[in-house]
């Protein structure tokens, strides 16, 4: 027995580690936190789907914060608004808060049959900006465009240049940036910049998925990417800003904005709107009171400082019920 | 002449001159085309030797030395690395005591059903991670016929987890498995049963130590197998984190940079798994394995 | 079963068996087996290692019954038969050393019980395997491989044992060694012991009786010497050879010094190659072809001259089997046609029979089995 002991030191030596890990492990795991769901749904879990864009800003500064605050744990999901809100109504995630970059994602789930959220509540507003690469080649350029000595969407339009966006089916951003380049059409009365700019609307050279836009930004495989203000401070990418009449960031250009109109799918049309950032607690909640809880922190002072200091432009909640 | 290879050992050196030397002696053509092969056979892999480890390298570019250490002391990295690896010996536990027997039948009995056993087994291979996330889902999701007849949380937990990595793995485990059962020659088996041994206890002392190297190349396959699942387990449970998930959320958070601690952690765990199927190989080789 | 001595013997028997195959079909086989080693001989392909697959309950057959004394073992699987199988290839468990292979068929319980202990060692001593106990079974040569493998299935004392030519795998020098052994070992078990083999010598050295196969057939089943003065011809040249052997003495050993050995068989004192001790029986096999005829007692290297009478003269397509009688001693020479005329031999003549000491293959006799 011994004999065979020593003959296989290896495995034996392999074996005991692996078991003594596990235990560990196992210690460990069940010692922390997130552990808590394996057969019910602890009370302390909030489950948050939100935004892609959001989640530097919920990661990082929301959740420790707001943990700190209470007993809760949140676990947070970010991918595209529209993305989300198709979980929702698929039946795969039951959230018991989720945070839309539009009302429209919101509204999806309210005109859902079987209805599965009755209001929203608009927190904060965003604008769009153009993110660019300061080592890319274009980075002079842009530079120009910032004090105001060369046009932006001249930059986008050059050949060679290479732009970012999210997908129009999937996240908000996605279809805000067709928006605005219609509205850029309007504004500065030239009908082809739109296709300049972006090609087709779901021109496949230019989507990606909502998350690794920064990153394919960093590598370099773009040249600059649309994205919301507050997502570039976040991300500490330098940025142009766009015109007031252009950026969806102004609830005072509404009007302006109504012009241009978006097919998001055959059925429903939407405006050109400020962008608004919502947040409901859809029938789906597991845990009302931790939802409820967590909605007044965001909606609370406390939260809108959080929100201002990231970029997002926190505004008095608007109660919408349709 | 010198032809530097990073894998390789001074013997490809060695080789080239041995081809300068033939080629000066005036050998017959032949000669010098099984040369000329083992040059070919050198180039190419190098070549692929330097394509997988060149990106490892580049990521030396990617870490900030100074930022290093403390991203890599986050909590949540730790957490979601813990995760990981007690999931992952989990689902290959799991998967090792339905995998064995399943890959012992289709190592021995040959009958029409192996056939579609075998595809069935193949299967989960063939689908895209993120598909069979969603296959999952469907069936194990909150308002599926199993979510809502047993209580328990299939999905966004520790469970969710441990489905969709066995799920995904299953064939890692069970493939090599049945690969080394069937280089076993079924003769052993028959010798010991007329020895008087029944098969249940063949299975265990004769099949199951001659396969063995076979057996734990499959647990280390389909072990480190899980613990890269991203694509499923997204879908199945994005909460907890697991480290592959954790690492995507970090690059969505704040880039690549922000990632690489997380990458540094998940390389780690590789060199580890790469030293111990070292280490198994270097065991006396039985049946070519 | 009790045998006419009021011995204890198994008794195996093999009633209406057949097997059929894509291209070859094996039966219907009847026969039985006693306490005695059966060789099994037949060309590839004649299905020797069939038949004793079906006994062994490694292939079932599809019709007739196996049985071990009263008990009907047709359906039980390999596992709950009491046999032990030697293959040609001695298949040792690569992931055992050599004494857990010889204790591989105990249960744990049997290990530790000292008859078995004893047992085992006794077997492991017959076979001298005693020093390669804790050896790895890689360097082991082909004969103590064989021996172990052998050992293996002796320490749980089977009830019948059955051997595919367990002596091919080995070279040359190391079979002649394992092959004297062997019928001891064998015989010592008690037990009926089929063996089937292709070689010749395995048929002198280790029958009690013998089974030629053809075709699936059974063909001659008997005792070597049933079979050598049955004159009824074979279908098959491999058995032809192994008949047509021609010549079976048996005599006394007078002198056995430095290889060279002189036996009596009737009133004519032969000279042999071997070492054997002296006033044992001994058998001799003298081919038919390796007899040479001569009118004249001529000086030469050969050592054995024996003076006979031609009683009978059989003609084949260019050879002749040419009967010869001595005093208690009958030899058949085959010569060819043309040196027949030559010589112009005919039947009641007399003439002298030659042959060399090399020539004679010698089988050491048991005492009361032939």
């Amino acid at each position: 027995m011994l004999n065979s002991l020593r003959k296989n030191i290896n495995f034996v030596a392999i074996f005991a580690i692996t078991i003594i890990s596990l235990t560990v492990c196992t210690v460990f795991t069940f010692s922390i936190k997130e552990s808590s769901a394996i057969v019910v749904s602890s009370k302390n879990d909030i489950l948050v789907l939100y935004a892609g864009s959001l989640a530097n800003i919920f990661e990082n500064h929301l959740k420790p914060i707001f943990e700190n605050l209470t007993n809760y744990n949140l676990k947070g999901e970010g991918r595209g608004s529209l993305q989300l809100s198709n979980l929702i109504t698929d039946g795969f995630r039951r959230p018991d808060i989720f945070i839309s970059a539009d009302t429209t994602p919101i509204k999806t789930l309210m005109n859902n049959d079987p209805q599965l959220a009755d209001w929203l509540v608009k927190f904060a507003s965003a604008e769009i900006v153009i993110a660019y690469n300061p080592q890319s080649s274009f980075a002079s350029d842009f530079l120009k465009a910032k004090n105001g000595t060369m046009e932006w969407y001249k930059i986008l339009e050059k050949i060679g240049f290479k732009f970012g966006r999210s997908d129009p089916k999937l996240d908000p951003k996605g279809y805000y940036t067709i928006i605005v380049a219609e509205l850029a059409n309007i504004f500065y009365n030239d009908f082809t910049i739109k296709e300049r700019i972006l090609g087709y609307d779901n021109n496949n050279k230019q989507i990606f998925p909502e998350e690794v836009l920064s990153s394919i930004l960093e590598i370099g495989q773009v040249d600059a990417i649309s994205a919301y203000k507050h997502e570039a401070i976040a991300k500490k990418i330098p940025y142009i800003t766009l015109p007031n009449q252009i950026n969806l960031g102004h609830p005072n250009n509404t009007n302006y904005y109504n012009q241009v109109t978006y097919n998001l799918n055959p059925g429903q049309t939407i405006y050109g709107n400020p962008i608004y950032f919502s947040v409901t607690i859809p029938y789906t909640v597991q845990n009302l009171e931790g939802a409820n809880n967590f909605l007044k922190f965001l909606l609370s002072n406390n939260g809108k400082n959080i929100l201002k200091q990231t970029g997002l432009n926190p505004i008095d909640p608007i109660l919408q019920k349709d | 002449m010198y032809l530097y290879c990073r894998n390789k050992s001074r013997l490809n050196i060695v080789k080239i001159n041995d081809m300068n030397r033939l080629r000066n002696n005036n050998l017959s053509p032949s000669r010098i085309n099984v040369s000329g092969f083992n040059f070919l056979l050198v180039i190419i892999v190098t070549i692929l030797g330097l394509y997988i480890t060149y990106p490892i390298f580049g990521l030396i570019y990617l870490i900030e030395p100074s930022n290093l250490l403390n991203s890599l002391i986050r909590i949540e990295l730790f957490d979601s690395l813990l995760l990981s690896l007690t999931t992952s010996t989990i689902s290959t536990l799991v998967i090792a005591i339905f995998g064995i027997p399943l890959a012992y039948v289709l190592a021995r009995f040959k009958s029409k059903i192996k056939f579609i056993l075998q595809i069935i087994v193949i299967f989960p291979l063939v689908l895209p991670p993120l598909v069979s996330g969603t296959l999952l889902l469907g069936v194990f999701g909150p308002y599926s016929y199993l979510g809502r007849l047993i209580p328990i949380e299939f999905t966004q937990s520790i469970i969710g987890i441990i489905i969709a990595q066995t799920y995904v793995a299953s064939p890692f485990l069970i493939l090599p498995v049945q690969a080394a059962f069937e280089a076993v020659p079924e003769k052993y088996e028959i010798v010991a049963r007329t020895l008087g041994k029944k098969r249940g206890y063949i299975f265990v002392k004769v099949l199951i130590p001659l396969a063995k190297k076979g057996i734990i190349i499959g647990l280390l396959m389909s072990w480190i197998r899980s613990i890269g699942e991203l694509g499923a387990t997204m879908m199945m449970s994005y909460n907890p984190h697991t480290i592959s998930i954790q690492i995507f959320e970090d690059s969505a958070i704040g880039g690549i940079r922000n990632s690489v601690a997380g990458i540094v952690l998940v390389i780690l765990i590789a060199v580890v798994v790469l030293t111990i199927f070292i280490l198994i190989r270097k065991q006396h080789v039985r049946f070519g394995w | 079963m009790l045998d006419l001595d009021g011995n204890c013997i198994m008794v195996l028997n093999i009633i209406n068996v057949t097997k059929k195959f894509d291209n070859f079909s094996l039966g219907p086989i009847n026969t039985i087996f006693d306490n005695n080693i059966t060789v099994v001989i037949g060309s590839t392909g004649s299905g020797k290692t069939t038949l004793i697959n079906l006994i062994a309950g490694i292939l079932k057959p599809d019709t007739g019954q196996i049985m071990i004394d009263t008990i009907d073992i047709t359906k039980q699987a390999i596992e709950e038969r009491k046999i032990g199988y030697v293959f040609q290839d001695p298949l040792l468990f690569p992931h055992l050393n050599v004494y857990d292979n010889i204790l591989f068929g105990l249960r744990k319980k049997e290990r530790k019980l000292k008859e078995k202990i004893t047992y085992t060692n006794k077997i492991i001593d017959e076979l001298g395997i005693h020093h390669l106990l804790d050896r790895n079974i890689n360097n082991l040569s082909g004969g103590e491989r064989q021996k172990i493998s052998l050992a293996r299935m002796l320490v749980l004392n089977p009830n019948i044992i059955l051997l595919d030519e367990p002596l091919s795998h080995i070279d040359p020098i190391g079979r002649e060694k394992l092959r004297r052994e062997l019928r001891s070992i064998l015989k010592k078990q008690m037990v009926p012991t089929i063996y089937v083999t292709h070689f010749e010598e395995d048929v002198y050295s280790l029958a009690d009786s013998i089974i030629i196969l053809e075709n699936g057939k059974i063909e001659q089943n008997g005792t070597f010497e049933d079979l050598l003065n049955n004159n009824m011809r074979s279908s098959s040249e491999f058995t032809e050879k192994i008949l047509a052997v021609g010549n079976y003495l048996i005599g006394e050993v007078i002198y056995s010094q430095h290889n060279l050995t002189k036996v009596k068989v009737g009133e004519n004192i032969l000279h042999a190659i071997g070492k054997f001790s002296c006033k044992s029986q001994i058998g001799m096999i003298v081919k038919r072809e390796d007899i040479l005829l001569s009118r004249e007692k001529i000086i030469t290297s050969a050592r054995n001259i024996i003076f006979v009478k031609i009683i009978d003269m059989r003609y084949t397509l260019n050879m002749v089997d040419v009967y010869l009688r001595s005093t208690n001693l009958n030899l058949v020479a085959r010569i060819t046609k043309d040196a027949a005329e030559e010589l112009e031999i005919t039947i009641g003549e007399h003439i002298y029979a030659i042959f060399k000491a090399s020539a004679p293959h010698l089988i050491r006799q048991e005492n009361n089995l032939h």
